[in-house]
């Protein structure tokens, strides 16, 4: 149910789903006019309906699954095979892991590369607000936060243009503006996530600082859990644009 | 190192980085109000010493530059205006704290007075003028019978323009280079300083040029004398205050006013006026023309230099 | 009012519910964020500010317009009447903290601190939106208002006391 009726041609997720599915013959598969049936016939198999939800917003039922907290004194057992909250994993050690967490030294960055530290601003959700007129006037494009140190070594001053390279010579499309700032170490740099679109419909957004997901080529994953980790990849400063450079090379 | 920035964007035009709402109509606007100041006030004296027959350029002719000056004034005032069709609403009303009220009903009496005044010499100017109206004729006759009275007059508002063109700015507390009482006096004798110059190049007797050149000197004086007194004031200020007066002291508007407003607009006239004093031959108009041009730099590197100053980020 | 500097973190939620409550045009604001950060890493502080008009007590804005466009309304909220603005800039030159600016139809706008929520009871659009609660508004009159509560029993400061103006925007620390 859409707070604010869409605007121009914008369009519902289901409506799009469905439109393809005729297309490929799957009619059976989106029997329906609109999404507010399929709501209703799930909220009905929950014994609401849409209408009664629209009138109360939430609905409470009694749990089925036993009280929430546990009693005083009442035996309880954790879901490992010792039963108990486990600070050394016997499950793990059975599969030949550390049962207890061993640190190991995670890579460092070879000379004149930082590593790089991607975030979030307060501003944009992911990528995906970078184009909206109101959050693009607070914020309509990302900066690479360099310490002053750094920034001496290399000469960078605020608001310069530079483009990065990282350590396998993913190069960003797009440069980025430096922010010279204590709120970094000296070993790495850091820059919002989310900007630097390539795709020129993106009228504001287009163009625009640099996108940190092209130099994250090299993506860790943790060998027990499978968790991946991005920040281990390290990148230099480029003061010169490199696709003039790239040119004078071909000629 | 401290930092402190902008996070939400904020980038207003004519706001941001610093502000710039102020072009260039405001500083010719103070320029042309302290020369017509000085022209008027000049034009009043001698009138009142009872010199007007020795002095024919400085009561007969420079006044009428005075209401052309002061139109064009009016007219850059007016095109810096960004509201332009409500500008009527400075005349609804008097208000004792803004000093844009006072200058806007100082021109009002001061504008129709130099018309006036202008006018009553008409005849004597150009011989074949008439009024063509009776009672155009023997205002002009009530006039030219109350001429001192009139000069006195407008001796008195050419002193509240001349100071108020320096006021204009000084009210700005905000802007820590305009915060200065020294402001008033100095535009007042910058413009009458300009005044003269203005009279020297229209005046064709060497015995008047002599006189306006001497006191001319002691304008230019005066005005070396307040600018090291307003740097002595600022470097004895506020941190604030400090930075202000580091723009020209090392800062980036360090050579435009050495150069420009000290050197070639007042040390450089004052020793050809003193060399022509002396009995040496120097081009009439040059320490004139190079007053003239120092005046109009130094309101407007005043105007730029002063919006730059400020007390936050 | 008061502004938490500790509880801001400088979202600049407070900017765009101003924007689009108050119709500000495009690239023009009323209110704004300020990062400032001090030390060397890693001993560092960092303070954020939402930073508006501050409505000050001996408003120099208020003294040195020509024609009383700009005048104090009841209850202390400085305010344009746009009717009366000729736009000569004077007051924008006024205000130590360029809370002003020229609006493109020619008048002098800034912060009105919503009055025309605050006269129907509500808060301003800024406080309401503001998702941390860093905001509170209020009359300073009023011992038991939102914002003597805030400033009662914390430190606060005021920006650029020194310009004499008499601030009343609370940063508290």
């Amino acid at each position: 149910m859409p707070a604010a009726e869409p605007k121009y041609e914008s369009k519902p997720g289901w409506w799009i789903t469905k439109q393809i599915g005729e297309r490929l013959g799957l009619h059976d598969y989106f029997n329906y006019n609109d999404f507010s049936e399929v709501i209703d016939w799930q909220l009905k198999q929950m014994g609401t309906s849409l209408e009664e939800m629209k009138k109360i917003g939430v609905k409470e039922y009694p749990r089925k699954s036993g009280p929430l907290y546990l009693g005083e004194g009442e035996e309880f057992k954790f879901n490992t095979s010792t039963g108990k909250v486990e600070l050394y994993s016997v499950d793990l050690a059975d599969e030949g892991f550390d049962a207890m967490p061993v640190y190991k030294a995670h890579p460092e960055p070879p000379q004149n590369f930082y590593r790089l530290i991607y975030g979030r601003a307060p501003m944009h959700t992911f990528s995906r607000t970078s184009n909206n007129p109101n959050l693009w006037d607070l914020m309509s494009e990302n900066a690479v936060w360099v310490n002053p140190k750094v920034a001496d070594l290399w000469g960078l001053k605020k608001d310069q243009e530079v483009w990065l390279k990282n350590q396998d010579g993913a190069i960003t499309t797009f440069p980025v503006k430096v922010r010279v700032t204590e709120r970094i170490r000296w070993d790495s740099v850091y820059m919002v996530h989310g900007f630097g679109h390539s795709d020129k419909k993106l009228s504001r957004a287009f163009g625009r600082g640099a996108s940190d997901e092209e130099l994250i080529t090299n993506i860790a994953v943790d060998p027990i859990m499978g968790g991946t980790g991005m920040r281990g990849n390290f990148i230099t400063f480029l003061k010169e644009n490199p696709a003039t450079e790239r040119k004078e090379d071909k000629a | 190192m401290n930092e402190e920035l902008f996070v939400s964007g904020r980038d207003i035009p004519n706001i941001d980085p610093y502000l710039n709402i102020w072009h260039w109509q405001i500083p010719l606007y103070l320029f042309l109000g302290g020369l017509a100041a000085g022209i008027l006030f000049f034009a009043g004296f001698y009138t009142v010493r009872g010199k007007a027959d020795r002095m024919q350029a400085t009561v007969k002719w420079a006044p009428l530059l005075a209401p052309i000056a002061l139109v064009l004034g009016l007219g850059a005032l007016f095109w810096d205006l960004k509201h332009e069709l409500y500008f009527w609403q400075l005349y609804t009303t008097v208000r004792l704290d803004s000093p844009m009220s006072w200058g806007a009903w100082t021109l009002m009496v001061i504008t129709p007075l130099s018309l006036v005044w202008v006018a009553s010499y008409m005849k004597e100017i150009f011989p074949w003028w008439d009024w063509k109206f009776s009672f155009l004729n023997k205002f002009e006759a009530w006039v030219i019978k109350n001429r001192v009275g009139l000069a006195w007059v407008m001796m008195v508002y050419a002193v509240i323009l001349g100071v108020y063109t320096g006021i204009l700015l000084s009210a700005f507390n905000a802007r820590p280079l305009w915060n200065t009482s020294i402001l008033g006096p100095l535009f007042l004798v910058s413009g009458f300083s300009t005044g003269l110059a203005t009279t020297i190049l229209l005046s064709k007797d060497p015995k008047e040029r002599k006189r306006l050149s001497q006191i001319d000197l002691i304008f230019i004086v005066i005005e070396l004398f307040l600018i090291t007194h307003l740097f002595m004031g600022f470097l004895a200020g506020s941190e604030t205050a400090i930075e202000a007066a580091n723009l020209f002291l090392g800062g980036p508007f360090t050579v435009t006013f050495w150069v420009f407003v000290v050197a070639l607009g007042l040390i450089f006239p004052a020793v050809l006026e003193t060399l022509e004093l002396l009995g040496y031959h120097v081009p009439k108009w040059l320490p004139a023309v190079l007053i003239l041009f120092g005046g109009l730099m130094f309101r407007f590197i005043m105007v730029e230099a002063g919006q730059i100053t400020r007390y936050l980020y | 009012m008061a502004i938490d500097t500790k509880k801001c973190v400088g979202c600049g939620d407070c900017v765009v519910a101003c924007q689009t409550e108050n119709n500000v045009p495009h690239g023009y604001c009323r209110d704004w964020i300020v990062e400032r950060v001090d030390g060397t890493y890693p001993s560092l502080s960092l303070e954020f500010r939402s930073e508006r008009c501050n409505h000050c007590d001996n408003s120099p804005c208020v003294r040195c317009c020509p024609t009383g466009a700009s005048h104090k309304a009841e209850g202390g909220i400085v305010l344009v009447t746009h009717h009366k603005c000729i736009g000569c800039g004077a007051c924008i030159q006024s205000c130590p903290y360029d809370a002003r600016y020229p609006h493109p139809e020619g008048y002098v706008d800034k912060c009105t601190f919503c009055i025309h929520r605050v006269e129907k009871g509500q808060k301003t659009a800024c406080v309401d939106v503001c998702p941390t609660h860093c905001l509170h508004f209020g009359d300073l009159d009023d011992p038991n208002s939102d914002v003597s509560l805030a400033l009662k029993d914390r430190k606060w400061k005021v920006l650029a006391p020194e310009a004499g103006t008499k601030p009343q925007l609370y940063f508290l620390t």
